[in-house]
C-alpha cells in the first residue's frame, strides 16, 4: 500500500500557502515611463499558473506534494491593471485580480476563488533624459479572503498590508526599436493575528523587475521579462503547519510579445518560467492580456 | 472615447479603492469547495509492520531515506536533567528487563495528528497493532528521578522532540507508557521507529517518540517540542493532554466521486477515541433514520478469530484481558450495509460514540476532542 505521510499534509499545506508566490507574477510591467498628463493605459489579464513540483528551503525541488505523492497546483486568475497620468510627471496605478486557485492531489482537491489583494501606488518621474528615472511606492492591502484557510486549502494571500518603495530606470535606444527598463524596491511587509491567536510577522523582501524590448516592426514588440523576490527572512522548512510562509525568493524569466491593433489597444502574451526559487513552487505561468492605451 | 477629466477619475479612483479594501473587513468573500478523497484496500484489524499507512515519517520533516537507521546493538538511550546525565540503558539491557518479567503486550492504535486536517475520508494516517515492550516506569526504577520534575522532554535521533507530564508514569487508571521494540511480534523495524520508540497509549502519534534517544527529565512546566511550540504552537491540548480525538473515518468511499454498484453495498470504516473505547457506530443513508453499524474490535472472541495463529498467541500475552473489550485507545473497524439504494447520489452520515458517553455530532466538531459526523456523498451506479 502507498505511503501517504504526514509529511505529504505538511508539504500539502506549505505548498498551499506559498501559492502566494505565484501572485507577484502580474501580468502588468510599470516600467519606469510615467503616463503623460491624464494619459491613460489600462489591462486586463487572464494567467493561468501550474506546478508540480515546488523549492523547499535548500532551493532543491522536489515533487508536488511529496516524494510519494503527486499533485498539482493550478492558478487561473483575471488581472486588472491601470494607470493614469494625474499629473504631468506622477502617474497613479492599481491593480487587482480575481483568481482561482486548485490544489489537487491523492488526498483531497481545494478549489478557492475570490479577490486577492488590491495594490494602489503612484510613480514619479525624476529625469527624464538621457534615461527615465522615476521612484515609485504602493501599498497592498489584502481584501476580505480567509488568510488562515483550513489546511490544505489554498489562500488568495498572505493577509498583511504591505507597502513598497523602489527606484525605476529605462532607457529607450530610439530610432533604433530596443528599450530597457529595471525596477528594484523595497516590500515593508506587515504582520497580522492568525487564526491561532499567534502574531504572524511577514519578512521584507526586495522585488526586483527587468526588462528588454525589442521592435521587429512596428507594430510588435517582442520582450524579455524577468521578475524577482529576494525574501530578507532565512529560508524555512515549508512544512509547518499553519504557518504562511513568512519569507520566499523567486526568480522567474520567459518572452512575451505585444502586438499593437487598431484602436490603441495591444493584446500579449507572455510565458514566464521559474528557474530557481526557495520556499515556493515551480511554475509555469502563461498569460494573455488585452490593453488600451489613451494619450490625450 | 471620451476625455478623461481629472476630478472625475480621482473621485471614480477614491470611490473604488475605498470598496475594494471595505472588503478587507467583510469575510466569506472567497468561494471554497474542498472535495476530500478516500483511501481504499482492506482493513484488518491489526494492521501488518510493512503496511504503508503505518506512518513512517519523521515528525522533524527529514526525508524518507534520511530516517535514523539504528542497529539495536548501537541504540542507547541517555537519560538527563539538563546537562546532567542521571543514566542510560542499551537495547541489550531493555530486553534483559524484559526478560526478568518486565515485558509487556498491549494493543494501540496509532492517529497521527495531521490527519484530523484530511477531513472524515482520508484512513492512511492511522493504523493498529500489538507493541510489545517494556514500561518506561520499570527502566526510571533505578534513576534518581529529581524531585522537582513535572515533565519528561523526549528526543528522537531524527531531531523530533515532545514531552509527556510525568505524572503519567504513574497513573493507575491507564496502561503504562512503554519502551517498545516489538510490534506484532516483529521487531520494530526502522521506518516503524525501531529499535526503541515510546508508546504512550491515549496519546496522538507525536508523543510516541520514534527512534528514541534520550529523556530529560525538567522542572519547567512549559510547553516543549516540535508539534508543540513549533507545528501546532498556540494550541494548549498539543501540549497537554495530547489525547487522541473521537473520530471516525470511512474507508470504502475511495474517489473523489465514489460510484458503488447497487442496489445494496457495504461500506466500513474505523472510529477510535483517546482515553476511551468506542461503544457505538450509528449511520444513515439521506438523513433518514440512524441504523447501528456492525463493529469488529467490541469483541475479543471475534477479533482473536480475525488474527493469524501468531497473533492470537501474541494476543493472549496482552495486557488488555478478554473482559475489557472494547478497549479504549484501540479502534473498532465499523461496517455499514445499505440495502435497496436507488440509481443516483447518496449520502452517508456516520458518527461514533465512546466509553466516555461522548458522541460525533452532525453540525458542530472539534477535531482535536471530538471530531464532526462523516458526511460522505457517493454514487449508485444504474
Amino acid at each position: 500500500m502507498r505511503d501517504i505521510t504526514p509529511r505529504i499534509v505538511i508539504r500539502t499545506i506549505a505548498m498551499s500557502l506559498a501559492l502566494l508566490l505565484l501572485m507577484p507574477a502580474s501580468p502588468a510591467v510599470a516600467g519606469a515611463w510615467t503616463q503623460p498628463d491624464r494619459g491613460f493605459y489600462a489591462k486586463l489579464s487572464l494567467g493561468h499558473a501550474r506546478a508540480d513540483q515546488q523549492y523547499k528551503e535548500t532551493g532543491e525541488t522536489f515533487q508536488l506534494l511529496s516524494d510519494d505523492v503527486a499533485g498539482t497546483f493550478a492558478s487561473t486568475a483575471a488581472f486588472g491593471y491601470a494607470e493614469y497620468g494625474i499629473l504631468p510627471r506622477l502617474t497613479l496605478y492599481g491593480s487587482a485580480a480575481f483568481q482561482s486557485l486548485t490544489l489537487e492531489s491523492d488526498l483531497q482537491r481545494a478549489r478557492v476563488s475570490g479577490l486577492g489583494d488590491v495594490w494602489l501606488g503612484a510613480r514619479a518621474s525624476i529625469i527624464e533624459a538621457p534615461v527615465v528615472l522615476s521612484a515609485y511606492a504602493a501599498t497592498k492591502s489584502p481584501t476580505g479572503y480567509t488568510a488562515d484557510p483550513d489546511p490544505m486549502v489554498p489562500t488568495l494571500g498572505n493577509g498583511v498590508r504591505e507597502h513598497e518603495l523602489g527606484l525605476s530606470v529605462g532607457a529607450s535606444l530610439w530610432p533604433r526599436p530596443f528599450y530597457a527598463s529595471m525596477s528594484v524596491g523595497y516590500r515593508l511587509r506587515g504582520d497580522r493575528q492568525a487564526a491561532g491567536g499567534e502574531r504572524v510577522t511577514m519578512y521584507d523582501e526586495i522585488p526586483i523587475m527587468a526588462e528588454v524590448g525589442w521592435a521587429p516592426h512596428d507594430a510588435v514588440w517582442i520582450r524579455g521579462v524577468a521578475q524577482s523576490v529576494i525574501g530578507l527572512g532565512p529560508p524555512e522548512a515549508l512544512d509547518i503547519f499553519n504557518l504562511t510562509p513568512l519569507t520566499q525568493s523567486y526568480l522567474k524569466v520567459g518572452p512575451s510579445v505585444i502586438a499593437s491593433i487598431p484602436g490603441d489597444v495591444q493584446l500579449s502574451l507572455d510565458v514566464m518560467l521559474t528557474p530557481w526559487g526557495v520556499n515556493t513552487v515551480q511554475s509555469t505561468d502563461l498569460i494573455v492580456g488585452v490593453a488600451y492605451e489613451f494619450a490625450p | 472615447m471620451t476625455r478623461f477629466n481629472r476630478r472625475e477619475f480621482l473621485k471614480t479612483l477614491a470611490t473604488g479603492s475605498a470598496a475594494l479594501l471595505a472588503l478587507r473587513f467583510t469575510s466569506g468573500c472567497e468561494f471554497v469547495d474542498v472535495e476530500t478523497f478516500g483511501t481504499a484496500g482492506a482493513t484488518p484489524f491489526v494492521t501488518p509492520q510493512d503496511d504503508g499507512v503505518w506512518f513512517w515519517q519523521s515528525g522533524n520533516s527529514i526525508a524518507k531515506e534520511d530516517a535514523p537507521d539504528i542497529a539495536a546493538d548501537d541504540w542507547r538511550l541517555t537519560i538527563t536533567t539538563g546537562d546532567q546525565e542521571l543514566g542510560a540503558l542499551t537495547y541489550q539491557q531493555l530486553r534483559e528487563l524484559g526478560a526478568e518479567g518486565e515485558e509487556l503486550t498491549y494493543f494501540k492504535t496509532l492517529r497521527c495528528v495531521f490527519s484530523l486536517n484530511l477531513g472524515p475520508l482520508l484512513t492512511s494516517l492511522i493504523a493498529n497493532g500489538l507493541f510489545t515492550g517494556v514500561p518506561l516506569a520499570a527502566v526510571l526504577d533505578a534513576i534518581a528521578i529529581p524531585q522537582d520534575a513535572v515533565k519528561i522532554r523526549t528526543f528522537g535521533a531524527d531531531g523530533f522532540t515532545s514531552n509527556i507530564p510525568l505524572e503519567r508514569l504513574t497513573s493507575e487508571d491507564q496502561l503504562p507508557v512503554m519502551l517498545a521494540y516489538e510490534l506484532n511480534g516483529e521487531p520494530l523495524s526502522r521506518l516503524r521507529g525501531g529499535p526503541v520508540r515510546l508508546i504512550i497509549p491515549e496519546m496522538w502519534g507525536y508523543k510516541n517518540m520514534k527512534w528514541l534517544e534520550r529523556l530529560d527529565f525538567t522542572a519547567s512546566d512549559e510547553a516543549f517540542g516540535v508539534y508543540e511550540t513549533v507545528r501546532f504552537r498556540g494550541v494548549e491540548s498539543i501540549d497537554a493532554p495530547g489525547k487522541m480525538a473521537l473520530a471516525n473515518h470511512t474507508i470504502t468511499l475511495a474517489g473523489r466521486s465514489a460510484t458503488l454498484e447497487g442496489p445494496d453495498v457495504t461500506i466500513v470504516g474505523v472510529a477510535v477515541s483517546g482515553d476511551a473505547a468506542i461503544t457505538e457506530v450509528r449511520f444513515s443513508v439521506d438523513d433518514g433514520p440512524e441504523e447501528q453499524a456492525d463493529l469488529l474490535g467490541d469483541d475479543a472472541d471475534e477479533v482473536r478469530q480475525s488474527l493469524s495463529p501468531a497473533l492470537q498467541t501474541l494476543m493472549a500475552d496482552a495486557a488488555q484481558s478478554d473482559d475489557e473489550w472494547p478497549l479504549p485507545n484501540v479502534w473498532v473497524r465499523w461496517s455499514a450495509t445499505l440495502e435497496g439504494l436507488s440509481p443516483g447520489s447518496h449520502t452517508l452520515t456516520v458518527r461514533a460514540f465512546d466509553s466516555q458517553g461522548r458522541a460525533q455530532q452532525l453540525d458542530t466538531g472539534d477535531p482535536l476532542t471530538v471530531a464532526q459526523a462523516v458526511r460522505v456523498p457517493f454514487e449508485i451506479s444504474g
